[in-house]
């Protein structure tokens, strides 16, 4: 008799749990949205001032379509030993989207524009959210790197920190050397 | 010649015959050479540091105009009343308000000789950075605005003022307190009073537009409320030049 | 009409009266000394007359014109030397005046700036600073700008303060020949008698903000310069005295004492002289103006 009731107790919780779970997972397939994204880093080298694009795309997997997903970029630094977030303000206009609508099987495609302010290691993510999911989903994380631009070039730089105020001491110099040269070849001073 | 054209002529000649105006063209150099020269040391300023770095220097070519505004403008009544060669010009017939417009033209010019030498500077320093062009030509106007407001201030000043130490110290206490709010931190100017003083402080105004321009790349329309700050000051200055000029005493 | 009429003149300074009611008259063509300690108001009643500060109360007319409504307009057709030259230190004595010689209007060619330049013994060639001039070189420099717009009526306040004898008499006669050949009117304050006694003809002295005498140079002598001749023989002094213009008042030993009248006191020594008398010492009586001026005048300094 107890052993029965061992088993029956057993048999209780299992079924409920395949129940619960089944569930999920049906809530899951009955709602059927599944997305992938992805994000590509330009062709190339890329250095300081240059304005690539990198290309996103986000696809519904699902049998249905889904709605107000948002969309946006992430960027962080590489620099060994000094890995940090970086700030998106100054490095691009458009950091994030929403997109009403995605079809079932449709892939929204879209160029992300970026300013490269400065050079260095850097790595790049897209990242959707689905306001009915309680995970956003991550692209891979694009690494690329910055080549370095001079900004300031010491041989237009030197040149007229030196050169500008020695030409007004020249300038000022020759005048008043000159004006000085005129007085003394006038005559002595008048009578008074 | 217009006896308002001469006078703007002598203004000028005195600046080079008299020393002044090259002397003080001399330091402001130097002040931007060393600074342009210390930026030298770091030839990979990102993007952005490129930017801070123009607007620094373009920062340092307002606060000197400010200076020289002030020092000219303090100069223009007391100094001469000092000197004792106001009332010669006293038995001239030009009003008071005329005698104004001149010496007011004359800072002009410092100012003008001034920008056009800082020029070369800036395209050094923002060449290959960003915005030089709307660089230079905010910093023309914004400047402009400055020097007239100021050197109104201080040629009003100069004009009810007996000497020209008197008048220096009070310019150039109005331009530390109009520049000493621009020092606090962002987060004390980002307050509501701190947003009150610098929305109604004109060398704020100026320096806001400047890095509103070159670092943010901000254009016209974002500029036109502290454009119109500046233009309310030198206009209001403008009226009280005319009017403390209206009866000059030697 | 005068060419200075000032009536009740009153001026005050921060609540402290200067001017307490000063009258006075300038006629066409006088040469007119303005007497005063430091202090009494000379230069304050110069200003106003030259439309440079308001008066409190009190009219003022310079060529019939009020000087407070019509400064400018006045100051076309008068000028004045300030007691400091006010000379701009860098400029040229040549570029000076054509400075000045613009904001008066005057459309003179470089000829006429150096030909003014001569006339008060300066050279227009010389390119020397101002500030390298001696203070008589300045003083004709400031007569000079001061004369650049050919005024009708000339304000000038102590002209040869600082000159030599020699730098005295030059601007002297340069003074009496401005007034002579342009019927120049002349207003002069000055605490140089000797000034007065050769150059005016008539005075106001000016204490404590009134005047407190207006006339004549010399009452005495119907305002005519005396002057005291040194003979080497005192029989040589003509008899009767018969020389117009030249009144002989009193005569001590080898000294004569004369009035003149009409004309300059070179002039009749000059006269004198071709007549026989051996003059070997001249100079101008101004114990009596001296006298004036103190019994006029209550402390403070000349």
């Amino acid at each position: 008799m107890k052993v029965l009731r061992l088993i029956g107790l057993t048999l209780i919780i299992v079924l409920a749990s395949a129940w619960l779970t089944s569930g999920a997972m049906a809530a899951s397939a009955a709602d059927g949205a599944v997305l992938r994204v992805s994000l590509q880093a330009p062709a190339g080298a890329l250095k300081m001032g240059d304005t690539p694009d990198f290309l996103g795309a986000v696809t519904n997997l699902g049998p249905q379509p889904v709605q107000g997903l948002v969309v946006y970029l992430s960027l962080v630094s590489l620099a060994p030993g000094n890995e940090h977030p970086v700030d998106l303000e100054d490095w691009s206009a458009q950091k994030a989207v929403r997109l009403d609508r995605l079809n079932p099987g449709a892939t929204d495609f879209r160029n992300w524009g970026m300013r490269l302010i400065a050079a260095g290691k850097y790595g790049v993510a897209l990242t959707v959210v689905d306001p009915r999911e309680p995970r956003p989903i991550v692209s891979d994380l694009v690494p690329f790197e910055i080549q370095p631009k001079a900004t300031l070039v010491a041989g237009r730089v030197l040149p007229v920190a030196i050169g500008e105020p020695l030409l007004i001491v020249l300038l000022w110099g020759g005048m008043v050397f000159y004006n000085s040269r005129c007085y003394h070849k006038q005559k002595p001073e008048g009578l008074g | 010649m217009n006896p308002g054209l001469i006078l703007v002529k002598r203004e000028l000649q005195e600046d080079f015959k008299a020393s002044r105006g090259a002397v003080f063209l001399v330091i402001a150099t130097l002040v931007l050479s060393a600074f342009a020269v210390l930026l030298v040391s770091n030839t990979e300023l990102s993007l952005l540091d490129n930017a801070q770095a123009v607007y620094m220097m373009a920062g340092i070519i307002i606060a000197l105009a400010a200076l020289v505004a002030v020092i000219r403008g303090s100069d223009g009544f007391a100094g001469e009343r000092d000197r004792q060669t106001l009332e010669p010009l006293l038995l001239a017939p030009i009003n008071g308000p005329g005698l104004a417009a001149a010496k007011l033209c004359g800072i002009l010019f410092s100012w003008l000789t001034l920008f056009i030498l800082a020029i070369p500077y800036l395209w050094a320093v923002g060449n290959t950075g960003q915005n030089l062009l709307a660089a230079i030509t905010y910093l023309f106007l914004a400047g402009t605005l400055i020097v007239v407001g100021f050197g109104g201030a201080a040629l009003a000043l100069s004009a009810r003022l007996k000497t020209f130490k008197g008048v220096l110290s009070l310019g150039l206490t109005m331009l530390l307190l109009l520049g000493s709010p621009v020092l606090l931190g962002p987060s004390l100017r980002q307050s509501a009073v701190g947003r009150v003083l610098d929305l109604a402080n004109p060398f704020a105004a100026a320096l806001n537009t400047l890095d509103s321009v070159i670092i943010d790349s901000q254009g016209l329309a974002w500029q036109l409320l502290r454009l119109a700050v500046m233009v309310s000051y030198a206009v209001v200055i403008l009226w009280w030049l005319y009017a403390a000029t209206r009866r000059l005493e030697p | 009409m005068s060419a200075i009429e000032i009536q009740e003149l009153k001026k005050s300074f921060e609540g402290h009266p200067v001017l307490h009611g000063v009258s006075l008259a300038v006629s066409h063509g006088d040469i007119y000394g303005f007497l005063g300690p430091n202090g009494s108001g000379k230069t304050t009643t110069l200003r106003i007359l030259l439309g440079i500060i308001p008066p409190d109360a009190g009219k003022v007319a310079v060529l019939g014109l009020d000087p407070a409504a019509s400064g400018p307009q006045l100051r076309r057709r008068v000028n004045a030397l300030p007691e400091s030259h006010g000379l701009y230190g860098w400029m040229s004595a040549l570029s000076y005046l054509v400075f000045f010689g613009g904001l008066y209007g005057m459309e003179l060619s470089g000829g006429d700036y150096r030909a003014r330049l001569r006339q008060v013994g300066l050279d227009p060639d010389d390119s020397r600073p101002i500030r390298t001039f001696s203070r008589g070189m300045k003083q004709r420099l400031g007569i000079s700008r001061a004369m650049i717009n050919d005024p009708e009526v000339l304000f000038l306040d102590e002209p040869t303060n600082g000159l030599d004898p020699r730098g005295r008499r030059e601007i002297h006669d340069l003074l009496l020949q401005l007034n002579r050949v342009r019927n120049l009117t002349i207003m002069i304050s000055t605490h140089i008698l000797d000034d007065v006694e050769r150059l005016c003809n008539r005075i106001a002295i000016l204490d404590h903000g009134l005047v407190r005498y207006e006339g004549p140079v010399h009452p005495e002598a119907g305002g005519h310069p005396r002057y005291r001749f040194h003979l080497e023989n005192e029989g040589m002094i003509p008899s009767p005295w018969d020389f117009p213009g030249i009144s002989l008042l009193d005569r001590q030993d080898s000294w004569i004492t004369c009035a003149i009248e009409g004309r300059s006191p070179a002039e009749a020594i000059n006269t004198l002289i071709t007549a026989g008398l051996p003059i070997v010492e001249a100079a101008a009586v101004t114990d009596n103006l001296e006298a004036l001026y103190l019994d006029h005048t209550t402390g403070g300094a000349l």
